[in-house]
This record gives C-alpha cells, sequence and structure tokens, in this order.
C-alpha cells in the first residue's frame, strides 16, 4: 500500500482533479459496492496435457506482462440506480490495451487529459504541428456510461487491460 | 511515456504535486523497476430517484460502498525482478573461418539484458558436436583450448549489433574478464569465444561451439532462485523469462584452407631419330609437367615440390631459355630457374638438385613457387634424357 503521505496527497489531487465540485464524504453507505481486481492470464495443463488458460490475482507481473482489470459494480440497495458512470484512470506505469475495453450495456469511452473524453475517432493529439489521430496507448482515461439502470442486487461490470511498462 | 505532470497540470496545485512524486518513481530504464508498486482506483458516479448521489470509490477484497472521494482503496501489485537476458552471434557471417594450426581464433557473441533490473553473468563456452546452421553442419573435429572472455569496453545502451571487420574487436590480454559483475538493464556487451584450430582437419571441415550466459545476483554472483510458487502479496518475485535463467547460442568454426591435387605427366619431345611421333627410346628427350592445383578455400604459400627422377634418366639442364632447367608457371605467368647439383640451392632462385643413392631428387620451392591462390595452380616443367 501506499505510504500515509502519498495517500494524502493522491486523496487530495483526486478531489481537486475530478471531483472537485462534489460533496466530501457523507456518513451512510451507498448504494453500490465498487470492487477492483487486478488479475492476469495464466496457462495450466492438467494431467492430461490440455492446455487452459485461467484468470488469476495478479502475481508475477514483470513488464511486458498485461494485467486485466475488472471493475464491478454491485447495486446493494433497493431501488435502481441511473446513470451509473464507472471512471478509472489507466494506472501508472502501464499503457492500455487497443480495443481491450469491455463492458456490457455501456458506451465506452476514452480520454487523454482526464478532462475531454470521446471515442478513439474523436481523440487527437497536436505533434509536430499536425493533428493525427490519438494511439490507444495513449488514453489515460476510461469511462463506462451504463444506458440502463442498475437494478437491486444487479452488477455492472467494466474491464480493461494494460500491459506493464 | 505519458506524464502524470501532463495529465494534471492545468487543474490545481494539488494535481502538480501527485504528478510530480509519480514522475520522481519511474524507473529509468524500459521496464519498470522491481518493487515498483502500481496502483489502480477506480470510481462511480450515479444517481437514485433522479438524485445524484456521493462518487464512490473503488477497493480490492469485498469492495468499497463508503461514499467520498477519500473512501476506498488502491488495488496493487508490486513488480516483479524479470531475469531475461538475450544472447546471439554476431560474427560477420554465419561461420568463422579459421587455418588448420591457428591459434586465438575468435567468434563473437551479442549479450544484452532484457529484464528489469541489475545482473551478473557468468558464462560457460564448449565444443557443441550437434549442427547449427542446418542439416550437415555437425563438428567435424573440436577446436582446441576454448576460451572466453568479455569485452573491456563498458557495456552500453546503445545496442547496435556489430559487423567484424570494422566493429567491435578482441583484443588478446585486454579484453580478459570471464565474469560480468553487473549488467544494467537495457545495456549490452560483447562476448568472445577463443579457441585454437588443431593441425589436422581438413578443408570446409567445421567445429561447432556453444556459448551459455546465465544470470546471476549482482556483484556475487551468487546463484538466483526463480520464485515459481504461489503468490507472495506485495513482494517481489524473482521471474525467469529463461529456463534457469541461462541462454545460449552457438557459433561455428569452418576451416578454410588449401587442398592440393597433384598430377604428373610426361611427353618425349625428341628421340632425334623420327621426324614426328618420338618414341622413349634411349638418347629420347622427354619433358616431366607436374600440376598442383589449389582445390581450397585459402592461398597456399612455402609451397615446395620434390620429385624423385627415374634411375634410368639423366637429368637435362639448360633446358629452358638457354641457361634455365625448370619452368615454373603460376597461372599465365611463366618463371625460370637452374637446378644446382649437390643440394645447394647456391643462386637462392629455390630450385636445386640432391643426388643420394644413385637416385637424383628435383626440388622446386620459394622463390619459384611463391604462393598458390585458391582455386589456382602451379605448373613445374622440366625435362630429362633416357639413358
Amino acid at each position: 500500500m501506499i505510504k500515509g503521505t502519498h495517500k494524502y496527497l493522491a486523496a487530495a489531487a483526486l478531489i481537486a482533479c475530478s471531483f472537485g465540485s462534489q460533496a466530501f464524504a457523507q456518513g451512510a453507505q451507498g448504494c453500490i459496492v465498487l470492487k477492483s481486481i487486478a488479475e492476469v492470464a495464466k496457462e495450466v495443463v492438467d494431467a492430461k496435457g490440455v492446455k487452459t488458460v485461467t484468470m488469476v490475482v495478479a502475481d508475477k507481473v514483470v513488464p511486458g506482462v498485461e494485467v486485466t482489470w475488472t471493475v464491478t459494480a454491485n447495486n446493494v440497495c433497493k431501488q435502481p440506480s441511473e446513470k451509473v458512470t464507472i471512471n478509472n484512470a489507466v494506472p501508472a506505469h502501464m499503457t492500455y490495451v487497443a480495443s481491450s475495453a469491455f463492458g456490457a450495456g455501456s458506451d465506452i469511452t476514452f480520454s487523454l487529459d482526464g478532462a475531454k473524453f470521446g471515442t478513439p475517432d474523436q481523440l487527437t493529439v497536436q505533434e509536430n504541428g499536425a493533428t493525427r489521430a490519438a494511439l490507444a496507448a495513449e488514453y489515460k482515461h476510461i469511462r463506462w456510461v451504463f444506458k440502463d439502470s442498475l437494478q437491486p442486487g444487479s452488477t455492472a461490470v467494466a474491464r480493461f487491460r494494460a500491459v506493464l511498462n | 511515456m505519458f506524464s502524470p505532470f501532463k495529465q494534471f497540470k492545468r487543474t490545481s496545485v494539488a494535481c502538480v504535486a501527485m504528478g510530480s512524486m509519480f514522475i520522481a518513481g519511474q524507473a529509468l530504464a524500459l521496464g519498470t523497476a522491481p518493487g515498483q508498486q502500481v496502483d489502480n482506483i477506480a470510481s462511480v458516479n450515479y444517481s437514485v430517484g433522479g438524485v445524484a448521489q456521493t462518487v464512490i470509490r473503488s477497493a480490492p477484497g469485498a469492495g468499497n460502498s463508503t461514499p467520498g472521494a477519500g473512501g476506498g482503496s488502491n488495488t496493487s501489485f508490486v513488480v516483479d525482478r524479470k531475469v531475461d537476458l538475450y544472447l546471439a552471434e554476431v560474427s560477420a557471417g554465419p561461420t568463422t573461418p579459421v587455418i588448420p594450426g591457428s591459434i586465438n581464433q575468435v567468434t563473437t557473441f551479442f549479450l544484452r539484458n532484457d529484464g528489469n533490473d541489475t545482473q551478473g553473468v557468468q558464462f560457460t563456452a564448449a565444443y557443441f558436436a550437434a549442427a547449427v546452421f542446418g542439416a550437415g553442419q555437425t563438428s567435424d573435429f573440436t577446436m582446441g583450448n576454448i576460451r572466453y572472455f568479455v569485452e573491456s569496453t563498458a557495456a552500453t545502451a546503445t545496442c547496435t549489433v556489430p559487423t567484424q571487420p570494422g566493429g567491435m574487436q578482441f583484443t588478446l590480454g585486454t579484453d580478459s574478464a570471464t565474469t560480468i559483475p553487473t549488467l544494467a538493464p537495457d545495456t549490452c556487451t560483447w562476448i568472445y569465444i577463443v579457441a585454437d584450430t588443431p593441425t589436422t582437419p581438413l578443408n570446409t571441415d567445421v567445429s561447432n561451439v556453444e556459448l551459455t550466459a546465465t544470470a546471476r545476483a549482482p556483484t556475487t554472483l551468487a546463484a538466483l532462485t526463480a520464485d515459481t510458487g504461489a503468490d507472495r502479496a506485495m513482494v517481489i518475485d524473482v521471474v525467469f523469462a529463461d529456463p534457469l535463467a541461462t541462454v545460449a547460442a552457438q557459433d561455428q568454426y569452418l576451416i578454410a584452407t588449401a587442398a592440393f591435387t597433384v598430377t604428373k605427366s610426361s611427353t618425349v619431345i625428341d628421340d632425334f631419330v623420327s621426324a614426328s611421333n618420338f618414341k622413349p627410346i634411349p638418347g629420347a628427350r622427354v619433358e616431366y609437367m607436374i600440376t598442383l592445383a589449389n582445390n581450397g578455400s585459402a592461398a597456399a604459400d612455402t609451397i615446395s615440390i620434390a620429385d624423385a627422377l627415374p634411375t634410368q634418366t639423366a637429368f637435362y639442364v639448360n633446358a629452358y631459355n638457354g641457361n634455365a632447367d625448370v619452368r615454373v608457371t603460376v597461372g599465365a605467368t611463366n618463371t625460370y630457374c637452374v637446378a644446382e647439383p649437390g643440394g645447394a640451392d647456391s643462386n637462392g632462385d629455390g630450385c636445386f638438385r640432391t643426388t643420394a643413392a644413385g637416385v637424383t631428387t628435383l626440388t622446386v620451392r620459394n622463390p619459384a613457387i611463391a604462393s598458390v591462390p585458391a582455386a589456382g595452380s602451379v605448373v613445374v616443367r622440366f625435362r630429362v634424357t633416357i639413358n
């Protein structure tokens, strides 16, 4: 885990960057349990020599390894949740894998700066005085906007993959 | 790599502080350094009954439902240590040509640390019997005195594969180290196998050699152990990219030497009786022609031809150019020499005669025959009289 000082700075930064207009924490529990897990693909060979690939909790992660990040949002209230929007920054030291973002029933947009979100065809980069399409490796933020309400007891899943630099 | 500094710099001072902190933590090497913690946290915004709710941040394990920007916690892992060496043979051609009896013959290998941490490196070099460059390339002989040395120039990050000649060259005595105490990530160097060629192998024979490089602990060169067991959360595991942290590459020594075919023919050039169709009768003059063809792949020098004359013949002097005894033809060039009797080459032209036990032997050597190039030949002519 990150150290106390880091934690304070990180929290302060997130308040200022992303949620500056929102209220500070409230005491009651929210309607959504949000969980993030990191997994890597692992090839398993059974007694018959048959290879299967299973996902295991991120272990033995070295440069070049692809990590699958999965965010689950489970509605624990009795009312539906609307306009469910999950945000996740591509972690530092990692590079987003093209076309890997997935979320059933969601519209997925990306951002280079955390402010302007768009679909891949809407994202551009200024380079040497010219405008070019942004590369997937340049995406730094991912946003999943779920089109339907999240019913009580239901879980929305947002997933993407990133390679350790 | 994208800088978090750019990501946040336009929003607030707090963001700049965060960006700077992350930059300081980044590894300089291409691969993220072992021990680096990678954190991720997601957030969800939603509404209930049309009322926007406070953001909830994610947590690992059971997750988090406590609202607020300070809630939740990072889902994290630490970067493990990747042990990954790259070794390749980089001689100019697929084979290294050598001459029988030549010592300190060099093949060059390229070594790079593709892992994400500094490693020590140990080597072995040995004869390799199996084929290395396709079918029919198994070893025919064994190179002797096989050694290995590390290039003395410090490892660099500019890893352009050298070409020889003109690239990095082995220098006996200067390049003397046999281990690398520390090889930083993304740096490279050259390793040389040095061996002596026996005198016995024939042209086109090959001898294969293999270099292995094994990653070891920096400086101490202690053996490394891969952590193959279950996950150790937030601990730096050692991961071998190659079995036993060892890589191998092979090269081939190819014998490129002279290989001679000798033919000898005789022609009766006059019997002093017939007008034509001369017969080998007593008193007749015969010209011997010895052809030495070099079918090898290297020029030959210090050649010496010795030919014992039949006892029924007598060496005929002054056969060529008025006062020369032997004609030597290399390519289209004729040279002539005097074969003095008595075993001494008194004029130093490379030709002389020796007589022992009634047998006369003609010797023709350097400088009469200086060198015979690959695919070239030398023709030696002399004349005798039939007794």
